[in-house]
């Protein structure tokens, strides 16, 4: 969807705003949000085009109202709640019954680990690997001209507004990765080829471009059409 | 510890569906973790050490160290070049986020600098938790269409000759800017230089440290 998410090039917004020697993690429950969206992922809950599409489907004056943080919250309690797995009654019910509870802050390594959470460990230092084999050639290769398609899929894509209907110039061939938009749909992995694809800053933004300077966009080979 | 208020009994059950206001939110994510525990999906142990991971080990000291190595090691660099992915890994950096990593070269006619316009996608495992500025709208707003601008708001600036290339990472592949080497700075040693790559640096929106910056911090 080329909803609220969809922000590149659009003005208005203001300056960047650097926070001086900033934590990791604002408050205890922001890095315990960031846990428990990993584990969830790495159990198998939901993958992460899904959280990012739950988020993409938040109103949009909630969008630019809430923290970052706030939006992952948002989005496993959406989630957790379409999938049945956390209902939005029993977390109201365990929110009511834990009122006078405390979050540890800056926790400690376990010292005698649950085999769960030596998994975790494994994968946030192995990875996950995105790239896979595919049975078709790649259409195109660095130096092709392509351009990027307009479509405007209410599900979800990964083909920013702002390059749609643009020109540009393979830069990168980086392998075929699994689509974002079948992992977003329960689909599974669809291996895609994947290009960085340059686009000069005239033909994004006509006169107010610089045509020396670029934008180079990570896009699917089903976003391009060769020009 | 939070100073986050805990008023929660006087939740409004007319609208389940409706987000709560902040003031909950503390008490929201905890009755979250407890009940993902209970039902077999974590374990309070594995976010603990998530969290101590993020806290404590990762962040953009890792990168610097890849920056340092290039700058001093041609090999190393053409390995990084070729293959980022790898030659970060003989450094022992990898996981989450960092799977595929491009890195990307600024010399005194190219700047590269990075961004995730639909979301807040960073290479966790090499540069640790990505900034709130990172994360937020007049970042991935207007570093696509005003780079130059987005590094004037970090007080930087590059030659109006120098070109600037914006990488997008909308899929899953990770970019690392490796800054330019200041000048002056034969005599420093592989750790010293990692000390003057800062995590904006190895973004883009800024160049690393003078050594005059470099020694004014120590």
């Amino acid at each position: 969807m080329n909803g609220i998410h969809d922000i590149g090039g659009k003005h208005g917004f203001g300056p960047v705003v650097p926070e001086p020697n900033e934590p990791p993690f604002h408050a205890p429950w922001e890095g315990r949000m960031h846990g428990i969206a990993v584990t969830c992922q790495v159990t198998g809950v939901n993958s992460t085009p899904e959280q990012r599409t739950t988020i993409e489907n938040m109103p949009p004056s909630l969008y630019l109202s809430t923290g970052y943080y706030e939006k992952w919250l948002y989005a496993y309690e959406k989630l957790l709640n379409d999938k049945g797995v956390v209902t939005t009654e029993e977390l109201d019910t365990r929110v009511r019954e834990q009122a006078s509870m405390q979050m540890v802050a800056h926790p400690d390594m376990p010292t005698n680990p649950s085999d769960y959470a030596k998994k975790l460990y494994g994968v946030l230092y192995g990875g996950t690997p995105h790239d896979r084999p595919i049975d078709r050639p790649a259409k195109f290769k660095p130096g092709d001209r392509v351009k990027a398609k307009n479509i405007n899929p209410l599900a979800h894509t990964r083909l920013p507004s702002f390059t749609k209907g643009k020109l540009g110039v393979v830069e990168v061939y980086h392998g075929a990765h699994c689509h974002h938009e079948a992992l977003a749909t329960g689909r599974g992995e669809v291996p895609e080829h994947l290009y960085a694809v340059k686009f000069t800053g005239d033909e994004l933004w006509g006169e107010d471009g610089r045509p020396t300077d670029a934008v180079y966009v990570d896009l699917f080979e089903n976003y391009l059409d060769p020009a | 510890m939070s100073d986050h208020d805990h008023d929660h009994d006087h939740h409004d059950h007319a609208h389940a569906h409706e987000w709560r206001p902040p003031t909950e939110i503390e008490a929201r994510v905890r009755a979250l973790e407890s009940l993902l525990v209970e039902k077999n999906i974590t374990t309070h142990d594995a976010i603990d050490t998530l969290v101590n991971a993020f806290e404590n080990d990762l962040g953009p000291m890792h990168g610097a160290r890849v920056v340092a190595k290039a700058w001093i090691d041609p090999d190393y660099r053409k390995r990084l070049e070729i293959d980022g992915t790898s030659a970060i890994a003989e450094l022992g950096y990898r996981g989450l986020q960092t799977e595929h990593v491009k890195a990307v070269f600024n010399t005194a006619e190219d700047h590269h600098i990075w961004v995730c316009t639909l979301c807040s996608c960073y290479p966790w495992t090499l540069l640790g938790i990505p900034p709130v500025w990172f994360k937020s709208a007049p970042y991935r707003a207007k570093v696509v269409s005003d780079p130059r601008g987005v590094m004037a708001d970090f007080g930087y600036k590059v030659s109006e000759a120098v070109k600037v290339h914006v990488w997008d990472t909308s899929a899953e592949q990770r970019y690392l800017v490796i800054p330019v080497r200041p000048a002056n700075t034969d005599d420093l040693t592989e750790e010293q230089l990692a000390e003057l790559v800062t995590r904006d640096s190895m973004i883009g929106t800024t160049g690393a440290l003078s050594r005059e910056e470099w020694e004014a911090r120590k």
